[in-house]
């Protein structure tokens, strides 16, 4: 009896999912396949399986089926890509009958040779199976393309139309939106904002409403603050790049960008930076993780991705109140980026992989990105809520289908200006410097940080705690960043310990000091 | 059976474990770390050596070594005390209590945080609670994840891991002969000395199976520190390293650091617990069993298992309500009920799929988990072959390396032109994924099995052989049944965690159609909006899943894994 209890309990578990099943496959075998390795989530793979489905059987009158390969996030699909590329190489460079050294395993993938191995590889049509790299960030393309891993796709020569200023710019306001040599394309926009949750702030006692990076500095927000972290994403290193550059540019002011007043900049920057570390909580490397800790009041104020703010914002919204998570985009402190699509190199299905980027980038495809669900071209299953990067797709006619109507990221974007001169080549050092200073040392940071507020920010100890000199502009420019250029992975380990254990004596000092009330 | 060569057959199984080991562990392993032992194409230990310099990476282990020992003593006590109760009386309740107590482990992967969060998290369950009592301000709630992060996460990985430690402390009990026991009453030693001189020594073997997965287990745990955002432990620093943009090889000596911690560990810790083994003849001699309690002492000893019960499934109690509310927040229960959730979770396209993937993974990996885990439990317990202890000793060290670590090092050594290309996962994950399940959840059969042999006298296997009967088939017709009870165990746990394994199955699955369910979930859980709650309802129904497997199987098995221990 008991044993009968339990097989039917087991039956009925069971059969829900067949009983559920739904009545689409979008998994069945097709006339042509496409293969494509990204980080987007379901509902992007989904929404664009289908429209795709749709628009290739009206077009040739045959099936497609995408097959997605999902390996994790951008850090994931680089490592993935870079073996994979490695032992394709490999194969060919071996089947021609050349020796495979240790001078070609490294030198084929080094952007700077001009070794055999490397323009070997460079006209090569080896490849991995997968012909399109989809989603994350214009810095993750940008470097795949120095790799060698990604080639022209032939789309901007294909539609020379698209690529003006009034649909798709090459870049904005110092961003660039596709590679000239068309080795990616941008297919949407995103920008990194705040979020906050009005609870939370009224129980701390936040009259203002925040609206500036500098917001996340305020001593009420202690342990409240949820960060990204820059080190484990290239896009999220570019917000924190921003908030840097923001700081230089109000140094600067309408005056000449003069080395003090840079210097100045990037010192206010990295204080701010300090600040807000030491209020945070966590640094995360999931990009949903911010915007949904802040809408369930576990912190109370973060930093996210734009589409995910409003998103969540949407989500938690009860009746006609307003959302207790509210998102902003700080004006002027955050560029506008875009998430790229590109041709991987040997890909084995390459007319289909350009008839799939034609569509992503063609209006009916745009329209998946941000059109509501069950809108004339827009999604049937999931309101995507991401900004396309064409033009004509904000104009009037279509402001009433779209899911964000008052966001115009193309006028937002004018905010704000990108100096690559002021800090791109200090890309790398910035990520080193975040992580010395403030995520290896978060633990003595936070309880200096509590000890001021107790004390009630004492000169002394404030001084020592905000003191930057370690890492100022000069010294990053002329001392960490060659120092990062010419280290070996040993020597990197060793520059981070000794300037982090730098930094944790500093916020020591910091604590004993506030402590004592100097 | 062929004679000649059954004789042979230790050697065999000991070379093919060794051998299994050697392509599916060291290989993998050495295809990802070996980054860190190299520097301009020469072995160099510089990377290790510096491990030991750095104070954040010296603190890291020792925040973990700590974390490992507080765990592993709560759990204990948690444990002992419900295994003796459970193995000594009757009390209300008993066989649900008992079947109950694996529930606890069954939490699925991603949900599982969603769970803690909505019920430790500063507008959680707890807090608003506490406000309705008016026990803590509404303006001032209590930061439960982000204060006393090294107490919190002792306190759950006890609560979520006492049932290893449980279960092979019941089997171990189950297996005490009770004439040894009336032996000592007779001869004056009763109470906490007959406790301590004679049952404590005799279940020792399944204490401390038990205990060092538990031990090994909150060494390397990764997912509960996460969750406190308590990043000086070796385990977080390592999944950090790992997923840096930069690609240094570092964290992988962070990794070597890690294994060869844990091969210590584990050496000390058997040398120290697991020495003194002893096995019993008897197994029917005299009318033991639990005794009926008054119902006072009935009454308290239930009460005693439903408290650590519940404490033990809040988490999931906080995954069901989430798949169940509409909206949670600030309120002790969900202000709206929907069955919406569970409809988009099992009527999306990647779930029924991903649900007939997992069942295929997994009951295959548990398969050869026990055909494995018995051979070197075997080899282990039963023969005196040089190097057995090493076999030993590196059944355990799956569970020290990292998921990411080893299902990086399957994908590397799958690739086309390598020795293993027949098993690519892009083409067909099915036979890497079964290896990658079954390695990483080999310890727990092992030691289940290592266990009952240590506990059940060869003997019993010598008079059969005496009598006339080989070896394989008196193993298999004496001692396989008398240790059925521990391989149960053994392979439930296996199972159960294979079905909700993560690292190989993100690494590893690429394609929609070879997605098990713990990637559905995760790839539900990414979506915005209401993903955490389609999420939820999906790891709801893998909880009923195994739930139903795990109780139906102690239903099913309960009498008669009682009537093979005492007829």
């Amino acid at each position: 009896m008991r044993i009968l209890a339990v097989l039917a309990a087991l039956a009925l578990v069971l059969a829900l999912p067949f009983v559920l099943k739904p009545k689409e496959n979008l998994l069945a075998r097709a006339d042509d396949e496409l293969v494509i390795i990204s980080p987007h989530n379901e509902a992007i793979r989904y929404e664009f399986s289908r429209a795709f489905g749709d628009y290739y059987k009206a077009k040739t009158g045959r099936t497609v089926r995408l097959d997605w390969r999902i390996v994790g996030g951008t850090s994931e699909i680089a490592r993935y890509l870079q073996g994979e590329y490695f032992n394709a190489f490999q194969r060919e460079w071996t089947s021609q009958g050349n020796a495979w050294t240790k001078e070609v395993s490294t030198e084929f993938f080094n952007p700077a040779s001009t070794s055999p191995a490397r323009e070997a590889f460079l006209k090569s049509n080896a490849g991995i199976g997968i012909d399109l790299f989809f989603g994350g960030g214009a810095f993750d393309f940008i470097n795949q393309s120095k790799l060698g891993t990604l080639v022209d796709s032939g789309v901007i020569q294909a539609h020379p139309d698209w690529f003006t200023d009034a649909i798709i710019p090459q870049s904005v306001s110092g961003e660039p939106f596709y590679d000239p040599k068309g080795r990616w394309i941008g297919t949407c926009l995103s920008s990194f904002g705040i979020c906050y949750n009005s609870d939370s702030l009224r129980r701390l006692g936040v009259t203002e409403l925040p609206s500036s990076w500098n917001d996340l500095t305020n001593p009420k927000f202690a342990h409240q603050v949820a960060l990204a972290d820059p080190t484990k994403s290239g896009s999220i290193a570019k917000a924190f790049e921003m908030v840097i550059q923001q700081q230089m540019q109000e140094a600067v002011g309408t005056g000449e960008a003069t080395p003090e007043a840079l210097a100045e900049g990037w010192k206010r920057g990295m204080q701010l930076l300090l600040k807000a570390s030491a209020n945070s909580r966590y640094f995360s490397d999931a990009a949903g993780k911010v915007p949904m800790d802040v809408s369930l009041g576990d912190a109370a104020i973060g930093m996210c991705i734009d589409f995910y703010g409003r998103f969540q914002s949407e989500a938690v919204k009860i009746g006609d109140e307003p959302s207790r998570l509210q998102y902003f985009t700080p004006v002027g402190g955050s560029s506008v980026g875009v998430d790229p699509i590109g041709l991987l190199r040997g890909a084995p299905n390459p007319e289909v992989a350009r008839e799939f980027i034609a569509f992503v980038l063609s209006l009916e495809g745009q329209k998946l990105w941000n059109f509501k669900i069950g809108t004339p071209g827009g999604p049937t299953k999931y309101a995507l809520r991401r900004l396309p990067i064409r033009k004509d797709i904000y104009t009037p006619e279509y402001t009433a289908y779209r899911s964000d109507p008052e966001t115009m990221p193309y006028e937002e974007a004018r905010s704000f200006t990108y100096h690559e001169e002021w800090t791109g080549a200090l890309f790398s050092a910035l990520r080193f410097i975040m992580r010395v200073s403030c995520i290896d040392s978060h633990d003595e940071q936070i309880a200096a940080w509590h000890a001021l507020i107790e004390a009630g920010f004492p000169p002394e100890a404030t001084a020592t705690f905000t003191d930057v000199s370690a890492i100022d502009y000069v010294t990053t420019k002329d001392v960490i960043r060659p120092a990062l250029k010419g280290s070996t992975p040993l020597t990197e380990v060793q520059l981070a310990a000794r300037l982090g254990e730098q930094f944790r004596a500093q916020y020591r000092k910091a604590q004993q000091l506030a402590k004592e009330g100097k | 059976m062929n004679r000649q060569r059954i004789s042979y057959g230790p050697i065999f199984v000991y070379a093919f474990t060794a051998l299994f080991f050697l392509l599916f562990f060291a290989l993998p392993i050495w295809e990802t770390l070996g980054g860190a032992f190299r520097q301009n194409g020469k072995f160099t230990l510089d990377y290790i050596i510096e491990v030991f310099r750095n104070p954040i990476y010296l603190e890291g282990l020792w925040n973990s070594v700590q974390m490992a020992v507080y765990s592993t003593a709560l759990t204990a006590a948690i444990a002992l005390p419900l295994a003796l109760l459970s193995d000594r009386y009757l009390f209300p309740g008993k066989s649900i209590f008992s079947a109950l107590v694996l529930i606890p482990m069954i939490l699925p992967p991603f949900v599982g945080a969603i769970g803690v969060k909505q019920i430790l998290g500063q507008e959680g369950a707890l807090n608003a609670f506490l406000e309705t009592l008016h026990i803590i301000d509404p303006g001032h709630p209590i930061d439960w994840l982000g204060q006393s992060r090294m107490f919190g996460i002792v306190v759950m990985n006890a609560l979520h891991l006492y049932p290893i430690l449980y279960l092979n402390l019941v089997a171990a009990l189950a297996n005490v002969d009770p004439a040894m026991e009336e032996a000592a009453e007779n001869l004056g030693c009763t109470g906490f000395r007959k406790f301590r001189r004679i049952t404590l020594p005799l279940i020792m073997p399944g204490f401390f199976a038990g205990g060092i997965i538990v031990f090994i287990w909150s060494f390397t745990e990764l997912g509960v520190p996460l969750m406190f955002d308590f990043s000086r432990v070796t385990s977080v620093q390592i999944f950090s390293g790992i997923k840096d943009i930069g690609g240094n090889p570092f964290p992988f000596a962070l990794v070597a650091v890690m294994l060869v911690s844990t091969v210590i560990l584990y050496a000390l810790s058997k040398s120290l617990f697991g020495r003194a083994s002893h096995a019993m003849m008897a197994k029917a001699t005299s009318q033991g069993g639990p005794r009926p309690t008054s119902p006072l002492g009935g009454a308290l000893i239930a009460l005693f298992f439903a408290v650590i019960t519940f404490l033990a499934v809040l988490p999931h109690l906080g995954v069901i309500l989430v798949a169940f509310s509409r909206d949670w927040y600030g309120t002790i229960l969900p202000s709206g009920w929907t069955l919406d959730h569970f409809s988009a979770a099992l009527g999306h396209n990647l779930t029924l799929p991903s649900i007939q993937n997992s069942l295929k993974y997994a009951s295959l990996a548990t398969l050869v988990d026990l055909v494995l885990g018995i051979a070197i439990a075997y080899v282990v317990t039963r023969t005196r072959l040089p190097g057995r202890q090493i076999l030993d000793a590196m059944a355990m060290l799956p569970l020290a390396v990292p998921g990411l670590v080893l299902a990086f090092g399957y994908l590397a050594m799958t690739q086309p032109g390598k020795l293993f290309s027949f098993m690519n996962p892009a083409v067909d994950p099915l036979m890497i994924l079964v290896i990658a399940y079954s390695v990483r959840r080999l310890p727990y059969v092992v030691r289940s099995a290592a266990a009952g042999f240590q506990q059940t006298s060869v003997t019993l296997e010598e008079a059969a052989q005496n009598l006339g009967c080989p070896p394989f088939r008196a193993l298999r017709k004496i001692t396989l049944p008398l240790i059925a009870a521990n391989l149960m165990a053994g392979g439930l746990l296996a199972f159960s965690f294979a079905m909700l394994e993560v690292s190989d199955s993100l690494i590893l699955a690429q394609k929609m159609e070879d997605f098990p369910i713990t990637k559905a979930i995760y790839e539900l859980y990414n979506l915005l909006g209401d993903g955490r709650f389609i999420a939820s309802a999906l790891g709801v129904w893998a909880m009923c899943f195994l739930g139903i497997c795990i109780l139906g199987a102690s239903l099913i098995l309960g009498k008669k894994l009682g009537a093979i221990f005492r007829v």
